[in-house]
């Protein structure tokens, strides 16, 4: 293959002279079992394959992808990325530009310690059964419940004008539960997953946490709890919370692309204090097994662990190859794309805050009145205005210094910003448990984000009492 | 735009033949391509432009109610008897489902008019880059007004096969683009986002596009955060087809039928208040969600999901019609080839009422005018609490500052009961109809 594509950018080079090229053959092969209500009916299994070109020109960027790798396909992408390159050019005032770096040649496969292609599929029905029917028979509440089992391999190769060409295959595996309970009218639900860059070893690490009794527990709490009050409250966030929070609230304003867009409330504030002096802001896509790591991204460039805030100053941004020459940074390794159908773009890997010294114990003592944020379930982020919005399935109160009694359906927001610099404890647990798809300009990206217990002086609740 | 020359309809069945061969009772094969073009633009100026031509086969198979599915974007006939046999053996290896009755038979209608646009199929990129640039021109009504923008136009032609029968060829096109502006002044921060979508291009309007969002932009600076307090609430079109839409979501079939929604046990009961009413209509010429058949090959269709605040029905597919006993309405819907057919509503039309918006925000001694956004339930608990990203304070009948800072916290339908006047006007895309309306009672929580 490598020779294939080498042979496309010397053409491209000597064609269309550009300032920069690169191509990428993508290939993702995966399958999965969906067990509902005690009966695995539902077997998937894709194929996904093809490659794109990305070609800069006069400071004009033109992207073409097909679902071939024939070398016949590759070079007519080439040729149309370049066409595009050459109509958009005309119409650009702001010449754009990447960042020179050294190329790099390598081959990478991550290894797991059991390949799901091992497991006869019978074996596979039959343990997930046995964790579902866990789950299902758990309570005479629980009416539905939707044990999720996926494996796959993605396999990038890119190779570049700077000289960079790297194969690497990365191998993720998932299981996630959904339960849903129900009584007197009030439906509920509750899920849990484990997800990485493993193999069917993430079965047991499931039931090892016990996570589909937990997915049950909790949607059965749920059906008790009371809806959530309205207004101003001070917070302590769990792992998963402070996950979220860092991600959406802040880490999608350090993605470097949003800064220039004029997208990001981070925008000219990097040696300043944007948060408080207690909270240092981690990304690091070199986490063994997490699943948002990766040795490359999609522009081939090596990802690395970043301080994006030290103790509370903005260090640095999420760059790709062309931010980094237009802000005058290095790259960062975090250009990141879905499939061949798409362009790299600036995204996160394994985001978190890095840990204190405060125990949870502690940071409960002088709460009077306010909110412990226990599991999430989603967020996102107007970066340009800070505004982030957090929507948590299960909280609890605390009163008077201890947790009270459980809370159900809330979101929580605040502007970053203010909310970051009113983080006043931070916890010595640091774990870094969630992992989910990030979603940005209609790519999904594999990612995780954690951190420790932290405690907020002031967040508002949408709540309903 | 380049293309290859495939049936796809032959492709189709062979893939059919194959499943069957290897031992499927039923199957499914759907086959696609299609050409697409995209332009985003950064802070006014062209950043990239792309092409995608892409083109994928799915199969689905049935063996005693358990489902095999797979797919690929290749398709070549030995492609398509591979993914057949391999959708077999997976239906072979799951577990039978009683719940499974059939696949659809055919039956054949007139084609939907207005779905394919020969004019969008072959416009060129520099023309659409023209385009793009009246939003970014429009946009820019002063030169602190950051521009950003992205569009994409295409067309694509599928064909749907099953084992019934079903055999079904359509093409369309499509076109969309979106600007979201931004004012900076110090720390004071306005944004606003507009977008126009249709089939052709006589259904979008770029300059109006790039103007709303500009224009938006500026009236946002200087949001304030307010007290927590309960108050009336208007959802002008956009946040009032969001939420409707997240309701008519939950009376998906499949999540009735698995007990994961807060609207089993609503047929034929109130879910809201007595002046709404809600048709589901598939079939209106150009529109959006619009087409000849589901992703079954059922034929589409219009019909009432409530009427005057009373749920008349659930949206089905062809498992849960069956299933429920229900007439199937049509429902099917489906993402491409890289999944099997889900249920989904397609033009959502409220029926508009008799009040101005005007009157209806100068009713309001104080309120809540939520101007754009997204806001919706959640589909299994109904549950509603987000922040209102695009709202305003409405103080004696007036306009007075945006917010920030300001969440909603309620449940769908205690805000669908609420619902004390619909606006006579509306937005209309392409088959959609929605006007806006006023909630009394609503909870909200500030930061002031």
């Amino acid at each position: 293959m490598k020779d294939v594509l080498v042979s496309i950018l010397d053409e491209c080079s000597h064609k269309y002279s550009p300032q920069f090229a690169d191509i990428r053959v993508f290939k993702r092969i995966g399958s999965s079992i969906v067990i509902e209500n005690g009966r695995a009916f539902r077997m998937y299994e894709y194929r996904l394959h093809g490659g794109c070109v990305r070609v800069l020109i006069n400071g004009a960027w033109g992207f073409s992808a097909v679902n071939d790798t024939s070398k016949e396909e590759l070079r007519r992408a080439m040729k149309t990325a370049a066409k595009m390159a050459i109509a958009t050019s005309k119409r650009v005032s702001e010449k754009r530009g990447v960042a020179e770096i050294k190329g790099v040649e390598d081959s990478v496969v991550f290894p797991v310690k059991i390949k799901p292609e091992d497991i006869p599929i019978d074996q596979k029905v039959k343990e997930l059964l046995e964790v579902e029917k866990v789950a299902r028979k758990y309570h005479p509440s629980v009416v539905n419940t939707v044990l999720s089992y996926g494996d796959r391999h993605e396999i990038e190769i890119v190779a570049n004008t700077l000289g960079t060409y790297i194969e690497q295959d990365i191998p993720r595996t998932g299981i996630s539960l959904f339960v849903a309970t129900r009584e007197a009218g009030v439906v509920q639900r509750s899920y849990e997953n484990t997800s990485g860059i493993k193999g069917y070893e993430v079965l047991k690490e499931f039931l090892d946490e016990e996570k589909h009794v937990r997915a049950a527990t909790t949607a059965v709490d749920l059906l008790k709890a009371s809806p959530p009050p309205a207004g101003k409250f001070k917070a302590i966030l769990s792992p998963e919370i402070t996950g979220l929070i860092v991600h959406e609230a802040f880490g999608h304003n350090s993605e470097a692309d949003a800064v220039i867009a004029g997208e990001s409330i981070l925008e000219g504030k990097i040696g300043e204090k944007v948060a408080s002096e207690l909270v240092t802001i981690v990304d690091d896509s070199t986490i063994p097994g997490a699943y948002g790591s990766f040795k490359y991204d999609s522009e081939g460039t090596p990802g690395r662990r970043r301080i994006i805030v030290e103790k509370g100053i903005l260090r640095g941004f999420l760059h790709s190859l062309e931010t980094a020459k237009k802000l005058g940074a290095s790259p960062t390794g975090s250009a990141r794309a879905d499939t061949h159908h798409n362009i790299p773009i600036v995204r996160m890997s394994n985001t978190y805050i890095d840990a204190g010294d405060w125990t949870f114990e502690e940071m409960l003592e002088d709460i009077d009145h306010g909110i412990y944020f226990k599991k999430s379930q989603w967020g996102y982020v107007f970066p340009e205005k800070g505004q982030f919005t957090c929507n948590v399935i299960v909280s609890y109160m605390i009163r008077k210094g201890e947790v009270a009694e459980i809370l159900r359906d809330v979101s929580f927001g605040g502007l970053t910003l203010e909310t970051l610099k009113t983080v006043d404890a931070i916890g010595r647990d640091l774990v870094i448990p969630m992992a989910g798809m990030c979603g940005k300009d209609g790519q999904g990206a594999p990612v995780c984000c954690g951190g420790p217990h932290i405690r907020v002086k002031e967040v508002v609740v949408g709540g309903r009492a | 735009m380049e293309e290859h020359s495939i049936d796809l309809i032959a492709v189709a069945k062979k893939a059919i033949e194959a499943a069957l061969r290897a031992g499927a009772e039923q199957a499914e094969a759907y086959a696609s391509r299609g050409m697409g073009t995209s332009i985003s633009i950064e802070r006014g100026d062209f950043k990239t432009c792309k092409s995608l031509y892409d083109y994928g086969l799915c199969v689905r198979s049935y063996v005693k109610g358990g489902m095999g599915f797979s797919y690929t974007q290749r398709i070549t006939e030995k492609d398509a008897v591979e993914i057949g046999k391999a959708s077999a053996k997976l239906a072979r290896q799951a577990q039978p489902d009683p719940d499974f009755i059939s696949l659809p038979e055919p039956k054949k209608v007139p084609e939907v008019p207005g779905l394919y646009d020969k004019e969008l199929a072959e416009l060129d990129v520099e023309e659409f880059s023209e385009l793009m640039s009246r939003i970014v021109d429009a946009a820019r009504i002063s030169p602190e007004v950051i521009v950003n923008c992205s569009g994409s136009y295409g067309y694509g032609e599928y064909a749907l096969v099953n084992s019934l029968g079903v055999e079904i060829e359509g093409r369309r096109t499509g076109i969309g683009f979106s600007a979201f502006c931004i004012v900076k002044r110090g720390d004071d921060i306005g944004s606003f986002y507009e977008w126009d979508s249709g089939r052709s291009l006589r259904d979008v309007d770029p300059e109006k596009v790039g103007k709303v969002a500009g224009e938006g932009a500026i009236r946002f600076l200087g949001a304030k955060k307010v007290k927590t307090a309960t108050l009336p609430v208007v959802f002008k079109f956009l946040p009032a087809a969001g939420l409707i839409s997240s309701l008519i979501g939950a009376a998906n079939a499949e999540s009735i039928h698995r007990k994961r929604s807060y609207l089993v046990d609503m047929l034929g009961k109130r879910i809201a208040s007595d002046i709404l009413t809600v048709y589901d209509d598939g079939t209106v010429e150009r529109g959006i969600a619009s087409s000849t058949y589901d992703a079954e090959g059922v034929p589409k269709r219009r019909f009432v999901v409530i009427e005057k605040g009373i749920l008349k029905t659930y949206l089905h597919n062809s498992y849960t019609a069956n299933k429920m006993k229900a007439e199937n309405n049509a429902c099917a819907s489906r993402a491409g080839y890289s999944s099997p057919p889900g249920i989904g509503s397609s033009n959502i039309q409220i029926v508009p009422g008799d009040i101005s918006l005007n009157e209806m925000i100068a009713e309001m001694r104080e309120g809540i005018v939520v101007e754009t956004g997204f806001i919706w339930a959640d589909p299994i608990t109904g549950t509603i609490s987000q922040t209102i990203d695009f709202g305003f304070k409405i103080e004696n009948g007036e306009y007075a500052y945006p917010l920030k800072g300001t969440l909603i916290g309620s449940r769908i339908l205690d805000l669908m009961r609420n619902i004390d006047a619909i606006s006579k006007e509306y937005r209309e895309e392409p088959g959609f109809i929605w006007p806006a309306i006023r909630v009394k009672d609503v909870r909200i929580a500030g930061g002031a």
